[in-house]
């Protein structure tokens, strides 16, 4: 069979076994309300939870991450500390978030700025939700962009790009409009799955191709010895800013926090993450060994694009026999299934929050201008997502830059009981002020410090500010029942 | 106690130590929270200890191979290997909290 062939067949295939599980997921809904449509009804299971969580938080970005360990070397072993970093910092949130979003209904994360604050802090919340809002715009955009330039790939350019980021956008909001998150939750179910065959097969290929560990380094220490060297003290500051950064953005994605509010049990959340941790930590190092043994095939030309190492690398693994072309495109298809389950987890959440965070009240019944407001969104970042000359690395950045600002708002309100909506608004608009300005002068990272660190510091140390100046002020009532104890 | 008894008693504990690694439910309610603290701390310890920066005034050559990574390597991804190793430990003694739980 010829490859492109080969390749459309499989597309087919795998977006054929979406259509039943959206069907049932729409048979399974018994209400129209945003409950039901955007929590699934406080229903997800282990199973569903784990792999959903799984999916979604590796996106289309691991494609930049691979890129990134061929271009940096083994520096690059920061990207495993990033993704440890995200599930350590899950126990700042989930212990504590999950019974008071249980007790009080939450849906979206301004459900939760409403309740901590009071129905007076709306313009924080509205704050709040727009960064959070365009934060998650990137991130679709990054997706949508990403899915585009797999089916380059897997066609070899029959598809053109612009088809392939439109055709996925239509598949994406087709089933986020009919199933809400129950559709999403079990297409993640199968994506997750199909990511965790896609990255073993890859696995295997790196360790029968490699000749071991010891041949690789000592290849790579002949022919890039920068690569191997111990890092400097700016590598060593951009390491530990980039575990800061991840590790306390990623907690407060909207989507991870709906999930945490959409789970059956404590148990069934506690267990999913446990089970998240592991599979995130063999995944990180598959792309990174990806991206090592890619160092001794590829000379690093001036012009060579990061993004397209594993694109290359599996056209040299699938050339070799029928078995390993399957492979290929098995790891293919699971990088399709995590650009998708990231998507549409990420649209639902936006128009959540758009439907329901920037308004000072909403009705949660009927989904008429839910599915208006989905339609509007894809189709303006889908003609976005157009535009290709951005690395997907920078998108990523940039995302958790923005992300990182309501970090005071999220989870420092949920554990400092006394700080009240004044500070933390002070703070996070002088947080995004210091990002919008190092944006603006182009400045991405001070002595390895990255922009949106640098920003949440000034941010932090203006809450702080003005809640020690308001404490001065005549004291109020502070025995707010609503604070969490 | 005769010194038999003695190494039965010692051959006892080992074996709850053994369970208590394995099965976490084992574990006395009250010693829970302690250990779970414990090891929530150790996880940002882990994380710090993950970056050479204890070997900033050395040269950047002077690296060993350990299983054919680079010392500093290894370290790395032993740190975040253990952790989401201790994170099953710590989300498997976590209580369950929520009404609907109850």
């Amino acid at each position: 069979m010829p490859a492109i062939a080969f390749s459309l067949l499989n597309i087919a295939v795998y977006l054929l076994i979406l259509i039943p599980i959206c069907i049932k997921a729409r048979r399974s809904s018994l209400q129209r309300n945003a409950t039901d449509h955007y929590l699934a009804n406080r229903s997800l299971g282990f199973m569903v939870l784990f792999l959903t969580i799984y999916a979604t938080t590796f996106s289309g970005n691991i494609l930049g991450v691979s890129g990134q360990a061929y271009r940096t070397g083994f520096t690059w072993v920061m990207f495993a500390g990033l993704v440890a970093a995200i599930t350590t910092s899950f126990h700042l949130v989930v212990p504590k978030l999950r019974p008071l979003s249980v007790k009080h209904h939450f849906i979206t994360p301004g459900d939760w700025i409403r309740y901590r604050f009071g129905s007076d802090a709306h313009a924080l919340r509205v704050l709040v939700a727009t960064v959070l809002i365009l934060s998650l715009g990137n991130f679709l955009f990054a997706q949508l962009k990403a899915a585009g330039e797999i089916i380059v790939v897997m066609t070899r350019e029959t598809i053109p790009y612009e088809l392939g980021v439109l055709g996925f956008a239509f598949v994406i909001l087709t089933y986020d409009i009919l199933g809400g998150l129950r559709a999403v939750a079990w297409t993640d179910m199968i994506q997750g799955l199909i990511m965790l065959a896609g990255f073993t097969c890859l696995g295997l290929w790196i360790i029968e191709t490699s000749g071991g560990m010891a041949q690789l380094s000592t290849t790579i220490a002949r022919q890039r010895p920068e690569s191997i060297q111990i890092p400097g003290p700016t590598i060593m500051i951009q390491w530990f800013s980039l575990m800061f950064l991840g590790g306390l953005s990623v907690t407060i994605y909207p989507q991870t926090l709906q999930r945490i509010f959409a789970a059956s049990s404590d148990k069934a959340l506690y267990h999913s993450l446990a089970a998240m941790g592991v599979v995130a930590l063999f995944t990180s190092t598959i792309f990174l060994f990806t991206g090592w043994v890619a160092i001794p095939l590829f000379n690093l030309d001036p012009g060579f694009q990061a993004d397209q190492v594993l694109p290359r690398l599996l056209e040299h693994w699938a050339a070799s026999n029928t078995w390993n072309r399957f492979s290929a495109m098995m790891v293919l298809l699971a990088i399709l299934a995590a650009i998708m389950s990231t998507a549409d987890s990420v649209l639902l959440s936006v128009v959540s929050m758009i439907r329901h965070d920037l308004l000072k009240n909403t009705k949660r019944e009927g989904l008429r201008y839910d599915t208006t407001i989905t339609i509007i969104l894809m189709a303006l970042i889908s003609m976005l997502a157009l535009y290709r000359d951005i690395t997907l690395w920078r998108l990523m950045e940039l995302k958790l830059e923005l992300l990182i600002q309501c970090f005071p708002a999220v989870v420092i309100a949920l554990h400092w009981r006394k700080v009240s909506s004044a500070p933390v608004m002070a703070g996070l608009v002088s947080g995004l002020t210091i990002l919008a300005a190092m944006l603006v002068m182009g400045v991405k990272q001070i002595y390895g410090v990255n922009a949106g660190l640098i920003a949440l510091v000034g941010n932090v140390m203006l809450m702080g500010c003005v809640h020690f100046i308001l404490k001065q002020a005549p004291p109020e009532n502070n025995n707010d029942p609503r604070l969490p104890k | 106690m005769t010194l038999n008894n003695i190494n039965n008693r010692v051959y006892i504990d080992k074996l709850n130590l053994i369970a208590i690694s394995v099965c976490p439910e084992q574990i006395p309610i009250e010693m829970k929270p302690i250990i779970r603290v414990t090891l929530t701390c150790l996880l940002p310890i882990l994380l710090a200890i993950s970056v050479p920066w204890y070997r900033e005034g050395e040269d950047s050559n002077t690296y060993r191979f350990i299983d054919g990574l680079p010392d500093w390597v290894a370290v790395a991804l032993f740190c975040y290997t253990l952790i989401p190793l201790i994170n099953i430990f710590i989300w498997a003694t976590c209580s369950s909290d929520s009404e609907q739980d109850q």
